[in-house]
């Protein structure tokens, strides 16, 4: 949680910077992809409901009805969820059948950032053959580790770790580049090196 | 919901593979809208699952660019070789080393993954929107013509939970284990739909299937023996098995 850099962006946004959008957006609107992603299917809808939301959260920012500016993200998440919500009601309106079978979960189809698919390819190509296999069976096969301590040799535990060791790792890479579209004049006043 | 919690309770996958729902699913969402951290694992993991479908689970070696081009000049300079010292020796004696097979002088597997084409798949309509088992295998074949090996896979696994019993789901899942480079798993599943006999439709190109399967492994009398099956089944891949037997 950097809730130093939430306060900034809100404040910032209510003084009309656009830098502080910018962060707001490089922030945030990976979230609101992702549980948009975990409710459809469909690409188009995804990436609509994905500007409005953001929009719609801006919107309130600058009409200052945030309060606590440390809560940005719950604030956000709610105004996503009533997004969806209201996007379903208005797609229910005009169908006359029931909704189509691809607002059901979309799971693993769901795209991640082009720019994290190509440091995640990056990773497994130098990946432990172990930690492959692990990835392979937890990510793409949907195993559970207890299921699979058996076809490793290794404890539901140490499976677990040394899944979260190699997604930790990804994950820190993937944090520079996120640091990276953040504008630099933001981060370097949130956070004291 | 705390990063102790989505560690520990595999939530991140859970969420996913869309298996976590109702309150937890939302209390994993709010917590990652303001969790930096788990929320950066979440898209690594989604990453990981999206390159590891299209890869496969074993990490292919790949050779450096000056390889073949080396490999080409060596080549050339041993057949180069090759004909001088035969045109010195005169004719070929009549028995032994002219006569040997192909096989007995190459080395390596004789096939290559590469060269292993995939089964034609046409989704059928089902009347009636069909049963559980053949509408849940038709949806999740949905990658397999786009060469999505690993999603498609996946996709077969899900339904062979739910409906252990079906043939198509097995064999296909084979074939998408072994192109997308997981020989072993592969092996297994099409063993599986060549142990159901005549009760499965599959059986003559899981068969064929699997003696390629050997010959990536260089398991040549295996495969050998697979392919006079096939032949002797006089069924619809008798000839490519044939044809197949001629190369090794």
């Amino acid at each position: 949680m950097d809730a130093p850099l939430d306060v900034e962006i809100v404040e910032r946004v209510r003084a009309g910077s656009r830098d502080a959008e910018d962060a707001m957006a490089a922030r945030f609107l990976p979230r609101i992809r992702a549980f948009l992603s975990a409710r459809t299917r469909r690409p188009d809808f995804i990436e609509e409901l994905t500007q409005e939301t953001f929009l719609a959260a801006l919107r309130a920012l600058r009409d200052g009805r945030l309060r606590r500016a440390e809560t940005l993200g719950a604030f956000i998440y709610g105004i996503a969820r009533n997004q969806l919500a209201e996007a379903l009601r208005r797609l229910a309106r005009d169908r006359v059948g029931p909704m189509p079978a691809d607002f059901e979960p979309a799971g693993p189809e769901a795209d991640a950032p082009p720019e994290w698919r190509e440091t995640a390819r990056q990773e497994m190509k130098t990946l432990d053959p172990v930690d492959r296999r692990i990835l392979w069976l937890l990510l793409v096969e949907g195993f559970h580790p207890d299921e699979v301590t058996g076809r490793l040799g290794l404890s539901a535990d140490a499976i677990r770790q040394r899944k979260s060791r190699v997604l930790r790792r990804m994950a820190e890479k993937f944090g520079v580049r996120s640091q990276n579209a953040v504008p630099k004049r933001l981060i370097s006043r949130s956070r004291p090196h | 919901m705390n990063c102790g919690q989505v560690q520990n309770g595999d939530i991140g996958e859970r969420y996913l593979s869309a298996k976590l729902t109702g309150a937890g699913r939302k209390e994993f969402e709010s917590h990652y809208f303001e969790c930096d951290e788990c929320f950066a694992q979440l898209e690594a993991a989604r990453a990981a699952g999206q390159v590891l479908r299209k890869t496969g689970p074993v990490a292919l070696r790949t050779r450096p660019g000056w390889v073949w081009p080396a490999l080409a000049i060596a080549a050339a300079l041993v057949m180069a070789v090759a004909v001088r010292q035969a045109r010195r020796q005169g004719p070929p004696p009549q028995d032994a080393a002219w006569k040997t097979t192909p096989a007995a002088t190459s080395s390596g597997p004789p096939l290559l993954l590469a060269e292993i084409q995939a089964p034609p798949y046409s989704p059928v309509v089902l009347r009636g929107g069909g049963d559980g088992a053949a509408q849940a295998f038709q949806d999740a074949m949905a990658g397999y013509s786009r060469s999505d090996w690993g999603g498609t896979n996946a996709a077969l696994g899900h339904v062979i939970e739910k409906f252990p019993h079906s043939a198509e789901a097995w064999y296909f899942r084979a074939i998408c284990q072994l192109l997308s480079g997981d020989t072993a798993g592969g092996l297994e599943g099409l063993s599986r739909t060549i142990e159901r006999g005549s009760a499965t439709p599959f059986e003559e190109e899981a068969r064929y299937y699997r003696a390629q399967a050997y010959l990536l492994e260089d398991r040549r009398a295996e495969a050998r023996a697979e392919l006079d099956r096939v032949i002797a089944m006089h069924g619809d891949y008798a000839a490519k098995a044939q044809a197949l037997e001629k190369r090794f």
